[in-house]
């Protein structure tokens, strides 16, 4: 994360001219809304009002829009995740493919349930949907790198690898 | 049994496949030539119409007639919509062709920007492909500085561009009108038709959509021709498809073959047969949404005519087979939450409807269903059908229905002896 908070990276020239280019992009601003929040939670790993308010003026709707679809989408959280966000596919072909035994194996591992985030900030445990690697299962998705054919000695390596 | 095409596939495992270079040396780009300074919109429009196309994206609506529907001429702004929203469980083909061919993609995309005289497409990726939307975002780049996007594209007096759009996690948005609705920065919630894309699309103006994979054929009628095309596997549904299968075989993968070839061969020969030689019990042949066909009626083939024989649907082509070690119930339980996760809210039977059916499937599943369960469970799928705005109600009736109907004793012995039958365990498939 390349910005302290909200208000550090609101405050940021360079921030603030990557989102001109997102609405300089598009036909129409209003298409710069969900680039605009991907780009928020992928600096700052959350959608926080402020931003929410910002963005809703820059783009000329309403704040109550904007969180509207903030919560509307499964990719932006109001709540800070971890740095690293491990996303284990549940869907039935990877469920075929041994994704339980997955999930079981990084819950035990990391102490984590599904949805929470470790003390120290570092992980994030979640599943999801369909990942659209049917053939690759169980997969495992974390942050935006896909991994296939994970079986629990591979995310045991994997998680070794992250800082 | 059938060959293995390389239309779809052509330039699949070759260096630089993503790359603008590459693809023009292997003759990419050349029918983007031809329809440009040789052809008229409305010549490619008939090729198109000639090839019987049918939209790959689960619908299979005819890709030329389709076209056809938006105004004609150039007073009104056009656009197109490429959607990339590849989520629906069982399908991975999308995938393949973004990250691997992207340029064909494009090619497509710009002839039938060209043929409807439409001022830009918006492709729209789900947001849990980052990699692809990088590499797709490379490509348009790329065919931008080549002059084949832009003002006036190789001469020929035509603009066209093309913008790169995320999705944020909502299976929804790849139905059109709610994908549509993410464009302007909405929630995903569908739109009540009419109006039609084709009249009232991205911000009111009249709008086509097509699937990843539909627009990656057309560079292929293009050069080939529409009659050539037609000629291709099942007459009612022509072309190269590419098949998906996962779940219990050797060999899951993408596999490019003729429409229509049979379920049994893309099982047992494509896919190399059952993991562990065990018996095969069912497969989902299109895409979660269509109705489960049972081991003995693998015996059809894989388009539209061939699985209506069996009550089913050739959807999205993603194939999903299981061996006879997984429970039905606890199956269809996971498509169940799926549903209910993924319902945008908006119509009651199916944001209803889909909490009920989970509900009611997980409590049997866990050995405590009541007498009437299963009837009730019917009958729930039963007042979703038809009763929505958009098809996700139906996809998510559909396969309860058909899980019912096909397996219906095994959910009643789970309601008898109080258990699941099955002494389900952590499915541990060797990965």
């Amino acid at each position: 994360m390349s910005y302290q908070n909200v208000k550090e990276m609101l405050e940021s020239a360079e921030f603030q001219a990557r989102v001109e280019s997102l609405v300089q992009n598009y036909p129409e601003p209003r298409t710069a809304l969900l680039p605009a929040l991907h780009l928020c939670q992928s600096e700052l790993r959350h959608v926080p009002l402020e931003y929410q308010a910002w963005i809703a003026d820059r783009l000329g709707m309403s704040p109550a829009h904007v969180r509207g679809v903030v919560t509307f989408y499964e990719m932006y959280t109001e709540k800070q995740l971890g740095r690293h966000l491990l996303q284990v596919c549940k869907t039935l072909p990877c469920m075929l493919s041994g994704s339980e035994v997955l999930l079981d194996h990084l819950q035990s591992r990391l102490g984590l349930r599904v949805g929470e985030t470790s003390r120290d900030g570092k992980f994030t445990l979640v599943t999801v949907e369909c990942l659209a690697c049917c053939d690759g299962g169980p997969a495992l998705m974390i942050n935006e790198t896909l991994h296939r054919h994970v079986s629990p000695a591979d995310a045991d390596r994997i998680l070794s690898e992250l800082e | 049994m059938a060959e293995i095409l390389k239309l779809l596939t052509r330039n699949m495992g070759h260096a630089n496949s993503t790359n603008v270079d590459a693809y023009m040396a292997s003759g990419g780009y050349d029918p983007l030539l031809t329809a440009l300074h040789k052809m008229s919109p409305e010549q490619v429009l008939n090729e198109v119409k000639a090839s019987n196309l049918k939209g790959r994206g689960g619908a299979g609506f005819p890709a030329g007639l389709k076209w056809s529907f938006l105004p004609k001429g150039k007073e009104k702004v056009k656009y197109l919509v490429c959607n990339a929203d590849e989520s629906e469980p069982g399908t991975f083909k999308d995938r393949l062709l973004i990250e691997n061919d992207p340029h064909a993609v494009l090619e497509g995309i710009i002839l039938a920007g060209f043929a409807t005289q439409s001022a830009g497409c918006f492709f729209y990726i789900r947001g849990e492909m980052p990699q692809g939307a990088r590499i797709f975002q490379r490509a348009v780049d790329q065919a931008y500085e080549r002059g084949f996007l832009g003002r006036n594209i190789l001469g020929s007096g035509f603009d066209f561009d093309v913008y790169v759009s995320r999705g944020a996690g909502a299976y929804i948005c790849g139905e059109e009108t709610a994908l549509m609705n993410s464009l302007e920065g909405k929630r995903g919630e569908p739109r009540l038709k009419p109006p039609f894309p084709a009249g009232y699309g991205v911000y009111g103006q009249p709008s086509n959509i097509n699937n990843v994979e539909t627009y990656a054929n057309v560079p292929l009628i293009v050069k080939n021709g529409g009659a050539w095309y037609a000629g291709i596997g099942a007459p009612s549904a022509p072309g190269p498809r590419l098949y998906g299968i996962s779940g219990h075989v050797k060999k899951p993968g993408v596999y490019e073959l003729p429409s229509g070839v049979s379920l049994r061969e893309l099982i047992y020969e494509h896919a190399g047969g059952i993991l562990g030689d065990r018996p095969l019990k069912a497969v989902i042949p299109g895409g979660s949404s269509v109705p489960v066909l049972r081991a003995d009626q693998i015996d059809v083939g894989m388009d539209p005519d061939g699985l209506k024989t069996v009550g089913s649907m050739v959807g999205s082509a993603g194939v999903i087979v299981m061996n006879d070690t997984v429970c039905m119930v606890r199956a269809i339980l996971n498509l169940a939450q799926f549903y209910a996760h993924e319902s945008c809210g908006q119509c009651t039977p199916c944001r209803e409807g889909t909490v009920w059916m989970r509900k009611i499937i997980a409590r049997i599943e866990a050995g405590e269903g009541r007498p009437g369960d299963v009837d009730l469970l019917d009958e729930v799928a039963g007042n979703i059908m038809g009763r929505t705005i958009c098809p996700l109600g139906d996809a998510a009736a559909m396969p309860v229905q058909s899980f019912v109907k096909q397996f219906r004793a095994e959910f009643e012995a789970h309601i008898t002896e109080g258990r699941c039958p099955m002494a389900h365990t952590r499915m541990t498939v060797a990965v």
